[in-house]
């Protein structure tokens, strides 16, 4: 007899379950970072320093929020969703670089964004010039959380090398910026 | 925590979101083109499956079985 019986189907099932559970080591998931786990315990103890980086950590309990962290070619990128935090790191970067946390800041903020109606992403039913200026405005907004971040761990807490690494990224402007608006505040 | 960029933050950030209305804009434009594309193919796909009741075939599959398995 050709056919499956159905517990054979159902055993089928439960094994392609078992290649697809969260539960199997990130170790195992070739598109995983092979440090996954330590680089979001790092990433997270890191944030915990200032009051924006609580914030979003706040934020991650309250919504059962996963992180994931995949294994870049390059340095990290991120792109997030209403339930899922993402940020690609490197394969050979140091995983104590201050900017993988600086990316962990801006991929929950996207996701929070995701919760926000006026920072909501847009889909392509909206024109092409509203699209794109919600896009505008939610750089602007990851950029500013970020820069939060980084202004407190730098220069409120005492980890310059946040400012220095943000400088490499090329926003040490905003740095200064956003003080200077502190200061008018 | 309710935080908005201030004057000083928005203005230096200007250049950075120039990068991203262009990338925006191509993603858009993917999208749109993508969608499209999804939508003609799934037309073409109703348009060339089995017809049946009043403006296609008169026999749907099942009476079409059941008469069969009656000869």
């Amino acid at each position: 007899m050709l056919e499956k019986t159905a517990e054979e189907k159902t055993n089928l099932f439960a094994k392609l379950n078992g290649f697809l559970k969260k539960e199997k080591p990130p170790e195992k998931r070739m598109i995983r970072h092979p440090q996954e786990r330590e680089i979001i315990n790092i990433a997270l103890a890191n944030l915990s320093h200032c009051d924006m980086g609580r914030a979003l950590l706040s934020f991650i309990d309250e919504h059962h929020l996963d992180i994931t962290v995949l294994r870049g070619r390059k340095n990290r990128d991120y792109a997030s969703s209403k339930n899922a935090v993402f940020i690609s790191v490197g394969a050979n970067m140091d995983i104590n670089d201050p900017e993988i946390t600086i990316h962990m800041a801006g991929s929950i903020r996207e996701t929070m964004q995701e919760y926000d109606q006026p920072l909501r992403r847009l889909s392509v039913d909206n024109s092409e010039n509203a699209y794109v200026l919600r896009e505008e405005q939610k750089h602007e907004d990851k950029l500013f959380w970020q820069t939060g971040v980084v202004y407190e761990m730098g220069k409120l807490h005492g980890y310059p090398e946040y400012i220095d690494a943000f400088m490499l990224m090329g926003y040490g402007s905003l740095v200064d910026a956003y003080e200077r608006d502190l200061n008018h505040g | 925590m309710d935080k908005k960029p201030g004057k000083e933050f928005s203005e230096e950030a200007k250049p950075f979101l120039e990068e991203i209305r262009e990338q925006a804009s191509n993603a858009y434009r993917h999208m749109v083109r993508i969608s499209q594309e999804l939508g003609l193919r799934v037309q073409k796909t109703l348009d060339n499956a089995p017809k049946f009741g009043i403006n296609g075939s008169s026999r749907p599959t099942s009476s079409r079985r059941k008469e069969d398995e009656e000869k």
